[in-house]
C-alpha cells in the first residue's frame, strides 16, 4: 500500500460537517426561522386593525351610531353585551374535561381571526393569550397553526394569504362566510380565490371536518393513527345561524385522557352542531376568556401554553 | 488477475467491517425510532419507522455480499466516498422527513437532500462499475 493510500481520507469528515450543518439549517428553517412574513397592509394595501377598540371605546363609538347604549354584563363564566353572548361550561366526557363556550352573536363580524404579531408568516408565533389580548378579544381559541406548514389555504378576516393546497386528497378546510355560516370543503378540489369571491372571510386548513349537515363525518375505523389517539383537542361548530360553540378539551394528563376525533365529533354532535371542524390540537389547544386561560394546556411533558400562529376570537 | 488468499482475506475483512458499521447504524436508527415514537403522541411516519431499512438494505446487505464474494472488487476511494455520502444523505433526509411528517410540516430542503443522496449513491455505483 503506497503512502497516498495510507494518507487519511479527509472527504468523510468534510462531508459529515456539511451534512450536520445542512441538517441543522433544515431544522431551523422548518421550526424556528420566520419566513414569508407579510402584514395585511403590505400585502393588500389596507391596514387590518391589530388592536380592536376596547369595550369602553367601542361602546362610545356605537352609542353614536345606535340610539340605545348596550350594557355589558360579565361574570366568571359569561359575557353578555355588545351583540355578544358567551356562556362557558365544563363537561366531563370520556374521562376528559371538555370546555364549551356557547356563543351567540348579533352579527357575524364579531367572529374574527387574529395572527401572531399581526402578520402572516411561517414560524411567526405567539401564545393564544397574547394574540387575544393584542386583538382586544373577549373569547379566543387557537386556530389551525397555518405557520407550521408551507401549504394549505389561509384566509383571515377576508384576506387571502395562501392559496396553495396541501398535498393529498383528504384535506378538509373550514370556510366561514361573511354571513357567519360555515362549510367544510375538500381542499384538493376547492379554489381559495373562488371561495373568497363567494364570500369567505376565514378559511382554516387543518381538519378533518367532524360534522356536516348534522351528521358525524369521521369514524374510528377510517381515521389515521393520529386521530385514534386521545389528545387535547380544539374544535369549532355552528348550531344555528350566528350560534356557535368553541370547544377545547384537556388531555395527556392524569385527570384528562383527551379525546379521539370520533369522541370529539360525538361531543360536538351532543351540543347540537350542524357543522363542526377540528382545529390544531395537542399542546396548541387553548381556550382564553376575559384575560384567563380556561383549560389546562399541556404537551404531555410540560404545562403551559404553546405558541401558535393564529387564533379565532370573539371581539367587538 | 488472480488474487492471493491473503488479499481475499483483506477484502473480506474490510467489507465485513463496513457491513458491521451499517448494521450498527441500522440498529441505531431502530432505537432512534422507538425512542422518538414514545414522544410522538401516536403519530407515526413510515420514513421514521422504516428508517433502519436504508442502512440495512443499501449498506449492510451489499457489503455482506462483498464479504461473501471477495472476488468481487469493492469500490475504491471515489466510488466508496460517493456511495457512503449518498447513503448518509438518504438516511438523514428520511429521518428529517419522518420528523416533519410527525410534526405536520414539510421542507423543501429535506426533499433536496434526499434527491442529492440518491444522485450520490447512483454516482457511487457508476464510479464502482467503471473504476479500474
Amino acid at each position: 500500500m503506497n503512502k497516498e493510500a495510507k494518507r487519511r481520507n479527509p472527504m468523510p469528515l468534510i462531508f459529515a460537517v456539511l451534512l450536520v450543518g445542512y441538517t441543522a439549517f433544515t431544522l431551523l428553517d422548518a421550526f424556528v426561522i420566520p419566513s414569508n412574513v407579510v402584514s395585511a397592509e403590505e400585502a393588500f394595501g389596507t391596514a387590518v386593525p391589530t388592536t380592536a377598540p376596547s369595550v369602553e371605546e367601542s361602546t362610545a363609538e356605537s352609542s353614536e351610531q345606535t340610539p340605545a347604549p348596550t350594557e355589558i354584563t360579565v361574570t366568571e363564566n359569561s359575557y353578555v353585551g355588545e351583540g355578544i353572548s358567551i356562556t362557558i361550561t365544563t363537561l366531563t366526557r370520556y374521562d376528559t374535561q371538555v370546555y364549551v363556550a356557547d356563543v351567540v352573536l348579533a352579527d357575524a363580524s364579531y367572529l374574527k381571526a387574529g395572527l401572531a404579531d399581526g402578520v402572516f408568516g411561517r414560524n411567526v408565533s405567539d401564545t393564544t393569550s397574547n394574540i387575544a389580548e393584542e386583538n382586544g378579544a373577549v373569547l379566543a381559541i387557537n386556530g389551525d397553526y397555518y405557520g407550521f406548514r408551507t401549504r394549505g389555504f389561509v384566509v383571515r378576516n377576508g384576506y387571502l394569504y395562501r392559496s396553495t393546497a396541501q398535498r393529498g386528497s383528504d384535506n378538509e378546510d373550514l370556510v366561514i362566510y361573511a354571513d357567519g355560516s360555515m362549510e367544510v370543503v375538500d381542499e384538493s378540489t376547492a379554489d381559495a380565490t373562488a371561495l373568497l369571491e363567494a364570500g369567505a372571510v376565514h378559511i382554516f386548513s387543518f381538519g378533518p371536518g367532524l360534522i356536516q349537515d348534522g351528521e358525524i363525518t369521521v369514524t374510528s375505523d377510517s381515521e389515521v393513527d393520529q386521530a385514534k389517539q386521545s389528545n387535547p383537542r380544539t374544535a369549532i361548530g355552528i348550531i344555528e345561524p350566528l350560534h356557535y360553540v368553541f370547544v377545547v378539551s384537556d388531555g395527556r394528563t392524569d385527570e384528562s385522557a383527551g379525546l379521539t376525533l370520533i369522541q370529539l365529533a360525538q361531543v360536538m354532535s351532543e351540543l347540537g352542531c350542524q357543522t363542526a371542524y377540528n382545529l390544531d390540537g395537542g399542546g396548541s389547544s387553548t381556550m382564553w376568556f376575559m384575560g384567563e386561560v380556561i383549560n389546562n394546556p399541556t404537551n404531555g411533558r410540560s404545562d403551559g401554553e404553546r405558541s401558535v400562529s393564529d387564533i379565532i376570537y370573539i371581539g367587538v | 488477475m488472480t488474487l492471493s488468499t491473503s488479499a481475499y482475506k483483506r477484502r473480506r475483512a474490510k467489507a465485513l467491517k463496513i457491513a458491521m458499521i451499517y448494521l450498527g447504524v441500522a440498529l441505531f436508527c431502530l432505537m432512534f425510532y422507538l425512542v422518538y415514537n414514545t414522544f410522538a403522541h401516536g403519530v407515526s411516519s413510515p420514513f421514521m419507522s422504516l428508517l433502519f431499512l436504508w442502512p440495512l438494505i443499501l449498506g449492510f446487505l451489499p457489503y455482506t455480499l462483498l464479504c461473501i464474494f471477495p472476488a468481487v472488487r469493492a469500490p475504491r476511494r471515489i466510488g466508496s466516498n460517493l456511495y457512503h455520502a449518498g447513503l448518509a444523505s438518504l438516511i438523514v433526509s428520511s429521518c428529517l422527513r419522518g420528523v416533519f411528517e410527525i410534526a405536520g410540516t414539510t421542507s423543501i430542503y429535506q426533499a433536496l437532500l434526499m434527491a442529492v443522496g440518491a444522485v450520490l449513491c447512483i454516482c457511487g455505483v457508476v464510479a464502482w462499475l467503471f473504476e479500474k
